[in-house]
């Protein structure tokens, strides 16, 4: 079988590929849409030169009655400076909501995001078979931005996602809508439109600022969620950013210049990886940090255990590491042991486990069902940091 | 004439040229990415002509980017998840009933069983893998991409892409009933 899974390229394009391509017909639309986007040209000079004649007369008109103006009463002008949406006064909605940022550009998930979603961060007491937190990412819209939450469990993912836009653009989506699905059952939830499909799994909700997609799970379950979504939360500007990628290139271990923490023969110090010849090693590195994972096999049910040494020059380069495992883990355990204080997590199906030295991040990573606890605490306590 | 003297009389600036360069070299890679994902191919017809559009728009910050090809997979395998996870969105923002239009062949194992094609069957069967496996072998055996390239571009730790291989094979194996395990 090893054969065939080698040949899946050949398989594939020989079968269910096969003659299917990106059309000329898909590549006229393409050009057509941004052709569409690109030949505006004459309104835009044409929107240009009347709003330039308007401004002009409207700024000469102003200069000259500008005495009788200010001698009038000045608390009519006050009130010009009201903004235009007092819903929520402290966000300026003519301002796009995605921070001028480019579509499609993956923002860093900081508390100040975390504060401003609705969603619910835990949903273990509607389903207690997922694990304790989700998987959180975030990504621009062309005017707004939205959050996605992955809720795992076993063997099911529950997707809940936020979208952000302003009001004309979620009154809009909602009103040049049409019913997709056959089965769809129109909702009210929280006193806000709602929809539903038990075929797609998938239930919308709109309030007036946000939209809201939920998906994964019956339809008892997504109201339960639903029911915990904090919709009357007012959308507040928040300075997006942009999540910037570590980008490390493969290497040979040889090619790393600083200290390596794992000597080869790791595995003979610690009984639990005994049953190991050797790691599986890779290392990856950038000009400023480095990381060196060496892969074991449990002796309980041969999957992988992964000892990792992160690397890097800034004393803080690792702190975001360590910032993605407590947003997304539990803690289960903190040890003292000798020169190195360990911190245990878990996800339910994960454990994580880490321990700081200088500018080093030392972290154990395995599936719960691969080894105890304790044997976790083994493996790190094993690292010589001398 | 040369194909490039060609372009660059039909199109005036750099932008569209690099367009229809990455239309040329991406364009079916990409449809069978979406389809990895859809199984539809007039849906991937549609998520593909967004992710040019998108590279388009950005052209400034992505035709700078040292490695392209990982980036127009990772659009490509996002703006994929997103369709999966809502025909409605995908309504609105595109303003097209895509759904309406389009219908999946029979791709069931048990459809092609009947018509005893140890190939299809074999490609069928790992097109009716639940979508985190899918994915991870499409793009770990037809892609070619590197454990770390794939755990960089779905953003998932590498443990997990080798955990998801092992059980991709583990429940290919039980599909196609009477095989040996799958090594590699």
């Amino acid at each position: 079988m090893k054969d065939k899974l080698d040949d899946v390229r050949t398989i594939l394009e020989d079968g269910v590929y096969k003659g299917h391509k990106f059309t000329e017909e898909s590549k006229r639309k393409v050009r057509h849409s941004i052709k569409k986007k690109n030949t505006n040209w004459f309104p835009i000079i044409l929107t240009v030169a009347v709003a330039s004649g308007f401004y002009g007369f409207g700024a000469f008109y102003l200069i000259n009655e500008w005495d009788l103006f200010n001698q009038n009463n000045s608390q009519s002008a006050e009130e010009r400076k009201e903004p235009l949406h007092t819903a929520n006064a402290d966000l300026d909605l003519n301002v796009d909501l995605n921070g001028d940022l480019p579509e499609d550009i993956p923002l860093k998930v900081n508390d100040e995001l975390l504060g401003s979603i609705s969603l619910p961060l835990n949903i273990e007491n509607v389903i207690p078979s997922v694990f304790s937190k989700p998987l959180i990412s975030a990504r621009t819209e062309s005017d707004g931005y939205n959050i996605s939450l992955t809720y795992s469990g076993d063997f099911f993912e529950i997707n809940l996602i936020e979208n952000v836009d302003s009001p004309e653009n979620i009154e809009n989506y909602k009103n040049v809508r049409d019913k997709i699905w056959t089965d769809e059952e129109t909702l009210l939830i929280n006193g806000q439109d709602a929809f539903y499909s038990a075929d797609q799994k998938e239930m919308h909700i709109f309030t007036k600022e946000k939209y809201f997609i939920l998906h994964g799970a019956d339809k008892e379950q997504l109201l339960q969620i639903a029911n915990i979504i904090d919709t009357e939360k007012p959308v507040q500007k928040i300075n997006l950013v942009k999540y910037e990628e570590v980008m490390m290139e493969n290497v040979e271990l040889t090619e790393i210049q600083q200290p390596i923490l794992l000597p080869l023969d790791f595995h003979e110090k610690v009984d639990f990886l005994k049953n190991n010849k050797s790691p599986f090693v890779t290392a990856e590195k950038n000009d400023t940090s480095f990381m060196v994972i060496f892969s074991y096999s449990s002796p309980i049910n041969t999957n992988d255990i992964s000892v990792t040494q992160h690397y890097s020059e800034s004393e803080n380069g690792n702190q975001h590491i360590i910032e993605q495992i407590q947003r997304t883990y539990t803690l289960e355990k903190e040890v003292e042991i000798n020169d190195r204080k360990i911190f245990l997590y878990s996800n339910g199906l994960y454990y994580k486990a880490y321990f700081t030295h200088q500018n080093n991040l030392l972290t154990v990573e395995s599936l719960i069902s691969s080894i105890p606890i304790e044997k976790i605490e083994d493996i790190l306590t094993a690292i010589e940091i001398e | 004439m040369e194909l490039t003297e060609m372009k660059n009389e039909v199109y005036s600036d750099s932008q569209e040229i690099w367009l229809e360069e990455i239309m040329t070299e991406y364009g079916d890679k990409m449809i069978r990415v979406a389809y990895s994902y859809t199984k539809d191919w007039g849906i991937s017809q549609e998520i593909v002509q967004e992710v040019f559009i998108t590279c388009y728009k950005n052209y400034n910050q992505y035709s700078k980017v040292e490695n392209f090809k990982a980036m127009i997979y990772k659009i490509t395998i996002n703006r994929s998840k997103d369709v999966l996870r809502s025909y409605f969105v995908k309504k609105v923002f595109v303003g097209i009933d895509i759904f309406s239009t389009h219908e999946s062949p029979d791709l069931s194992p048990e459809s092609l069983v009947l018509k005893n094609d140890e190939s299809a069957l074999i490609a069928s069967s790992i097109l009716s893998l639940p979508l985190k496996y899918r994915e991870t072998i499409h793009l770990f055996y037809y892609e070619n991409f590197s454990i770390t390239e794939i755990s960089e571009m779905l953003k998932v730790n590498q443990n997990t892409i080798k955990s998801r291989l092992k059980r991709s094979r583990e429940m290919l194996g039980h599909i196609l009933e009477g095989s040996e395990t799958y090594e590699r």
